[in-house]
């Protein structure tokens, strides 16, 4: 609400230097293109009196004055509250005059205008019971005043200076300026014309600019804020705009009623708080300041100035408010001077102009100055402080998009390197896995030839062990080959001297003899090739191709050869065989030289195991078991001992590859997990092993049927 | 004098009753077979008052040669049966344990039987 206590400041001072005129004639020419005051030639007199309207009435003995502000002449109020006044002014046309004329009346107070003794308008009501009078501030009530052709008017007002309810304590000077201009130039669209006071259109006309600069502030840094909310600040500003527009809004409404009104002024009021508040906010929250005593205190004075507007108005309590944030404004920023100086600068600046411009606003006001151009620029005052926030935020953000910019160019050129590096650790580690991977390939290769070697070790060290087996496998039928040759030999002889004999009987009854002789050299002999076959086979490498095999026969070999070759190392070895062949199995499909291995390794733990205990126990009889047995699912060969069976920990690792409970340089390790894989993956078996403590251990190798 | 033959090798008795047939016919030799230690005991003692050589494998399932030979020692002290020893290989160990246990003879395989001959009838 400055802005009306300005215009009228500027109205008042207007009225110090206003020029004197004489009486009033009026030509067709006078009031072309402009509104003129009625301001000279009055005469006034306190008091009521109808017939102070009559112009045949002498006022001659009434004061003379001259001023715009006809209740206020030479800066003296005439007509204090409730005091009626009557004004008096003679007009003249002369006889051109053809344009009608209008009168604009801005008055606080109520007013009755009369032309010649006739009342032409009523403005607010106007009586000597202070109850009854209605107050009007209005600034533009423009009406016809209906004079004729070479004549003199006289022109009479019954003014009254009145106050209205609210704010109670608000333009105790009651006041009245009457201007004039012909109906032609109101009719124009000329805004210089249609609005009378020229001060107020101006200043107006600045206050719709600013609006729209506000308005697009709002909506700029309302979206701003939208897209990015994590930049509080924007939101705040626009708040604040929002406000600031409102505020500016409520001005300009209450100018379009060219009617003050308390609900305005109230509004205004409130506005007029708020606004500097979240603008006050924005400062803070820009130079980091903690919203403290200080920012409570100035809300605390602003809702207090709120609640003021009943008793004074806004137009003197935001003139406080405005003072109270300025210089808060220039002390945050005087503070964040060392902290950011652009921005520091940015709103010192600003404050420092704000403030030139309302002492030099307010020494113009006091009359030190005459400078009546000055209210049209108040706009722009009003406006200094958001836009410097606005101003900052341009250039914070900016600088902080070339910062950022910056820091982006940075991170491509540090991407781009480390791409590089990337790419060449990336070139270095394919390499590296590709020498890796050779090496490890190299190193499988190795493993694999080692793992080859072992298990021909493997093979070897079994086949060593049946060395002797075999060659005492081997001593048997060649004895029988060799001596049953012999002795058919000699029954041939025998043969030869019974046939010079004669004696047939006997003769047939020696080639009898002969033929059972060549049908056993046939048999050891195939015994011989058998053994023979069996050893080599076992020596071969797999072929892995299964064969129809007679499992029992396979069985009792490796069982014979086994128990041979031990016997052969320890003489001293001795062990009870039992076989328990399931006769009704027949041929089944296996790889023989792998499952042999597997018979074999068995068999050979087992006499370990009975051997280590005889060792110990004198007493003790090993026995040896080897039995075949089908069922509906499995064909099962089992091999079991009654040594001193295996330890639980043990157990858990009898399968695993190395793992041997023989001392080094006995047992390669390999026999069970061999025999493993040979049941498990070779033949898709199962190879299980049950042991109790003392008793002994059993293997089961049960294959599908 | 009978003479028991103990192996595991069931051709062994057929061998031997060809090898001997003349001795055997001629009632020479006398042989009775055993295919076990076990067997050779029990032989024994149904044998109990006859005059017996004793002709043993030494590897066999069961009781062993040796095994046989060292009960047989022991058991029968007087008269001491004689026993010969035979195995699929002669090797030293295995004749000086023989020799240790008391074995009278030691042969090997296969069997020079003309040589077996000559000291069976020498014995008998």
């Amino acid at each position: 609400m400055k802005h009306i206590l300005y215009i009228i400041g500027f109205l008042l001072s207007l009225t110090v230097f206003s020029q004197q005129e004489k009486v009033l004639t009026i030509s067709d020419t006078t009031l072309v293109n402009r509104w003129a005051y009625l301001e000279s030639n009055w005469s006034y007199k306190k008091g009521d009196n109808i017939n102070w309207s009559d112009p045949k009435f002498d006022d001659s003995s009434w004061t003379k004055i001259s001023s715009k502000n006809l209740n206020k002449p030479n800066n003296k109020i005439i007509g204090g509250d409730n005091e009626i006044v009557w004004f008096r002014k003679l007009i003249k046309t002369d006889s051109t005059f053809n344009n009608p004329i209008v009168l604009n009346v801005y008055q606080a107070g109520a007013s009755e205008i009369y032309l010649d003794g006739k009342l032409i308008r009523t403005l607010g009501k106007v009586s000597s019971n202070p109850e009854e009078i209605e107050t009007i501030f209005s600034w533009k009530i423009v009406f016809h005043l209906p004079l004729e052709k070479n004549k003199a008017h006289l022109l009479a007002v019954r003014f009254v200076n009145s106050q209205r309810k609210y704010p109670k304590y608000f333009m105790n000077d009651g006041h009245i300026y009457i201007q004039a201009t012909s109906i032609h130039n109101i009719l124009t669209t000329d805004p210089r014309l249609v609005t009378p006071i020229k001060e107020t259109r101006n200043y107006y006309n600045n206050l719709y600019i600013v609006l729209g600069i506000v308005l697009f502030m709002f909506v700029l840094f309302l979206f701003l804020y939208i897209f990015f909310k994590r930049e509080k600040i924007n939101g705040y500003f626009a708040l604040t705009s929002l406000l600031y527009s409102c505020f500016l809004g409520a001005i300009l409404l209450e100018y379009k009623t060219n009617f003050y009104e308390f609900k305005y002024d109230f509004i205004i009021g409130i506005l007029n708080v708020l606004y500097p508040l979240a603008a006050l906010y924005c400062i803070y929250k820009i130079f980091n300041k903690r919203i403290g005593y200080f920012y409570w205190g100035i809300t605390a004075i602003g809702i207090l100035l709120i609640l003021s507007g009943f008793l004074v108005s806004s137009v003197y309590t935001g003139h406080i408010f405005g003072v109270i944030i300025l210089v808060e404004f220039l002390r945050i920023s005087s503070l964040s001077y060392k902290s950011d100086k652009i921005g520091a600068l940015i709103f010192l600046l600003t404050g420092v102009l704000n403030l030139i411009f309302w002492i030099i606003a307010t020494l113009h006001q006091l009359g030190y100055f005459d400078l009546p151009q000055l209210i049209y620029y108040v706009p722009f005052a009003y406006i200094l402080l958001p836009l410097s926030i606005a101003i900052y935020l341009g250039y914070f953000f900016g600088n902080r998009s070339q910062s950022l910019r910056l820091n982006l160019e940075r991170v491509q050129k540090l991407s781009k390197e480390k791409e590089s590096i990337l790419s060449e650790q990336k070139d270095t580690l394919e390499q590296q896995v590709k020498e890796r991977t050779s090496e490890l390939n190299q190193s499988l290769d190795d493993l694999k030839a080692t793992q080859s070697q072992l298990i021909q070790s493997e093979k070897m060290a079994s086949l060593g062990e049946l060395t002797a087996g075999i060659a005492h496998e081997i001593q048997n039928p060649l004895n029988f080959v060799n001596n049953f040759s012999e002795v058919s030999n000699e029954l041939i002889d025998e043969m030869n001297e019974e046939l010079d004999k004669g004696d047939l009987e006997e003769v047939k009854a020696i080639s009898l003899d002969i033929k059972q002789n060549l049908e056993k050299i046939n048999h050891h002999g195939k015994r011989a090739d058998n053994i023979v076959k069996g050893m080599l086979q076992h020596s071969r490498s797999s072929s892995g191709t299964k064969e129809p095999t007679d499992i029992n026969t396979l069985a009792d070999e490796y069982l014979r050869l086994a128990y041979h070759g031990l016997r052969a190392k320890d003489k001293s070895f001795n062990a009870e065989l039992i076989t328990n062949f399931d006769e009704s199995i027949g041929k089944v499909n296996i790889v023989p030289q792998d499952m042999g291995r597997v018979i074999l390794n068995l068999i050979t733990n087992a006499f370990y195991a009975v051997n280590e205990k005889k060792q110990r126990d004198v007493s003790f009889k090993p026995i040896v078991t080897v039995s075949t047995k089908k069922s509906d699912e499995y064909i099962t060969i089992s091999v079991s001992d009654n040594g001193d069976g295996i330890p639980e920990k043990v157990k858990e690792k009898i399968f695993q590859p190395f793992f041997t409970t023989k001392p080094t340089g006995q047992g390669t390790g390999l026999g069970l997990s061999m025999s493993y894989d040979i049941v498990t993956k070779g033949h898709d078996g199962k190879l299980k092993v049950e042991t109790t403590k003392n008793k002994g251990t059993a293997f089961f190798i049960e294959l599908p049927n | 004098m009978k003479i028991l033959v103990v192996d595991d090798e069931q051709d062994v008795k057929v061998l031997f009753q060809q090898r001997f047939r003349k001795e055997i016919r001629k009632e020479e030799l006398e042989f009775v077979f055993a295919f076990s230690g076990e067997e050779a005991l029990n032989l024994m003692k149904a044998m109990e008052h006859e005059a017996v050589l004793i002709l043993s494998d030494i590897n066999m399932p069961g009781m062993s040669g040796l095994e046989l030979l060292d009960t047989i020692k022991k058991n029968y002290v007087k008269p001491p049966p004689m026993v010969m020893m035979i195995t699929a290989y002669g090797d030293d160990e295995n004749r000086t344990m023989a020799k240790n246990l008391g074995a009278d003879d030691f042969l090997t395989k296969p069997l020079d039987f003309s040589l077996l001959k000559d000291k069976l009838i020498t014995l008998t």
